[in-house]
């Protein structure tokens, strides 16, 4: 399975939020950092399909990002992530599941899984709007993992989440990265320090440096404020 | 197709989890019932109108109108009405004497005709309508045509209540509908885009096109629905007041100039029809604006404004200079179900044959709605999220 991304770019009318993005990825996690503004949200946004570039081109195992087939093998938790204040979370859940393509019987199972999973199985009857900033977060990530997503896109994932739940938020993600490609943007460095395979670092739309962990031999942080400051050859 | 009802069954639950839907429709099911209930109390003794002229009580026309339903409009029932003792307008007669000046519509006094007088009488009100919408030659003569279908002399049944329905109440539920539909069905749409869920579920598989018709779906099911429950609230409460008389009644006697040979019952029925075509066309262009502007404010005011502008604005004064406007304007949907619109004489020609406004709206509403929901599919499938 691969993930193919060749020359991708998103121009605004005074600025190139991503600037001739190429890399192709596997299995695996990998750790993308960069400053704010670096163009990481837009570049997920791209390869989630609700963005459309303006140069370049996106394929999953052949399949174009425009195409159905595409979005069937995607997980998809954006930054600012919305929910429906009135819904439960298995209201939520279950609607999200429709419109991954369950039906009804299928979805139960799935959800009640997923909601297991990520500790809110005694909340889910509740109004999302009583839930705490983390609870909907933990909600959010269980929506993208829905599908088993083969491309699993997760902006800010432990954002809101306590020490707890971000190290079972690793654990989640080491074993979904046996057979899928997870894409995971932070600014906590210590998320993608102890689980990426692999490190993408953005700054200014461009992806300055892209290298498996192994070949990495300082600490992370160090070397992201290095990448941060100067383009490494 | 099990999933596609699943997506429309979730989207109607979340139009009905928001309880801006509920108060709407209560508080307009509440204002319908005050209007009827409130205008009956006024009734239910002898008054006067404004000008001094009395007004016979809702009990006594009640009794009264009954007792004459099913007698023909003829000589003997028009004689009697003459000799009847005391004020004519609060006496035993006063609902047929109602009726036959609307033949005449006030320009002579029916007590002076006989039946042949009174039934010229509406013919003459009549050729005033024809001139003054500058009818066509073609178009006096299929109503000429239509006339001769008519039954004469006609018979008299009691209808308050359709005849209400008909030539008042279907006029304000359409307004009612779209206020509702304003703010109601945009939701559907601008909610989305607010809450930021659109993300999410437009990078699903079925987020895009099943999911829009889903939407569109439970949209359309909302205004058409919410049109029919308020109109049912209306039936319910004037059947309560007047009674389900007269539903065989023929229309002239509540809109004399009208020429088909239809009874009340059957003009109710066909402004329930064009209730239908503007509740779903309404609906289409809320959601529409919703996707296309993507802020549920905006929508309101503008669909709000254009309803107040489309019934504020009267076009009659350029009838005779710009009767294809004025027959336009009649046709926007604030104004399809007033009584002036409804029973509209000017008729649209086409090669072969004419269309009244009721046969043409159904035709013309059905391909806007599908134009406003193509270009919203079009618009919501495209959607960029850019910009946060």
């Amino acid at each position: 399975m691969e993930l193919r991304v060749d020359r991708l770019t998103k121009q605004y009318k005074n600025k190139i939020a991503v600037d001739r993005v190429s890399m192709r990825l596997t299995p695996g996690i990998y750790g993308l950092l960069g400053a704010n503004g670096a163009g990481k949200t837009t570049l997920m946004r791209m390869l989630c399909g609700i963005l459309t570039p303006t140069g370049g081109s996106i394929t999953l195992d052949g399949a174009d990002v425009s195409q159905e087939e595409y979005r069937a093998v995607l997980g998809y938790l954006p930054q600012d992530f919305g929910y429906y204040p009135g819904f439960s979370g298995w209201d939520f859940l279950m609607y999200l599941a429709a419109l991954k393509g369950f039906d009804k019987k299928r979805a139960r199972v799935r959800c009640q899984e997923l909601l297991e999973m990520v500790s809110l199985s005694e909340m889910a009857k509740k109004k999302i709007k009583t839930y705490s900033g983390g609870m909907k977060q933990r909600l959010g990530i269980a929506q993208a993992l829905l599908n088993r997503p083969k491309l699993l896109v997760l902006d800010e994932p432990t954002a809101g989440l306590d020490p707890k739940e971000r190290i079972r938020f690793r654990n989640l993600t080491k074993q979904l990265a046996k057979d899928s490609i997870v894409l995971l943007s932070t600014h906590i460095v210590s998320d993608v320090e102890q689980t990426a395979n692999t490190i993408l670092v953005m700054k200014e739309g461009q992806m300055v440096f892209q290298k498996s962990r192994e070949e990495i031999s300082e600490a992370l942080e160090q070397l992201y404020m290095k990448v941060s400051e100067e383009i490494v050859e | 197709m099990k999933q596609w009802w699943s997506l429309a069954g979730y989207e109607w639950k979340k139009l009905w989890k928001r309880k801006s839907v509920w108060f709407t429709l209560g508080i307009m099911a509440a204002w319908l019932i005050a209007m009827d209930f409130g205008s009956m109390a006024d009734r239910m003794s002898t008054g006067e109108t404004v000008t001094g002229a009395p007004i016979q009580s809702l009990p006594d026309r009640k009794t009264y109108a009954r007792a004459l339903s099913g007698r023909l409009l003829d000589d003997q029932l028009l004689t009697e009405m003459k000799e009847s003792p005391g004020n004519v307008s609060i006496g035993p007669y006063a609902a047929v004497y109602e009726a036959a000046q609307g033949f005449t519509r006030g320009t002579k006094d029916s007590l002076t005709m006989d039946e042949a007088g009174l039934y010229q009488a509406r013919k003459e009100t009549q050729k005033l309508f024809f001139e003054a919408y500058r009818l066509s030659k073609a178009e006096q003569s299929y109503w000429e045509g239509q006339e001769a279908k008519m039954k004469i002399p006609m018979e008299y049944g009691y209808a308050d209540g359709w005849q209400k329905l008909v030539c008042w109440d279907m006029y304000m539920i359409g307004l009612l509908v779209i206020f509702m539909t304003a703010i109601c069905v945009p939701g559907i749409f601008t909610e989305e885009h607010s809450r930021g869920t659109d993300q999410v579920i437009l990078c699903t598989r079925f987020g895009r096109k099943k999911l829009y018709y889903a939407k569109v779906f439970a949209g359309s099911l909302f205004a058409v629905g919410s049109g029919w429950c308020l109109l049912a609230v209306s039936v319910i409460c004037k059947m309560l007041i007047y009674g389900p008389d007269g539903f065989h009644t023929p229309l002239q006697l509540a809109v004399s100039q009208y020429g088909l040979a239809i009874s009340i019952g059957g003009a109710f029925l066909i402004t329930f029809m064009l209730l239908f075509f503007v509740s779903l066309l309404t609906g289409a262009l809320a959601m529409f604006l919703a996707e296309w502007i993507q802020k549920w404010a905006a929508v309101l005011a503008i669909i709000i404004a254009a309803a107040s502008v489309m019934r504020l604005v009267n076009l009659q004064p350029f009838t005779e200079v710009l009767r294809w406007i004025s027959q336009f304007w009649s046709y926007l949907p604030a104004n399809l179900l007033h009584e002036e619109t409804l029973f509209d004489l000017r008729l649209l020609s086409f090669p072969g044959f004419k269309l009244t406004v009721w046969q043409f709206t159904p035709f013309l509403y059905t391909i806007l709605t599908v134009v406003f929901i193509m270009a919203g599919k079009r618009i919501y499938c495209r959607f960029q999220a850019g910009g946060r």
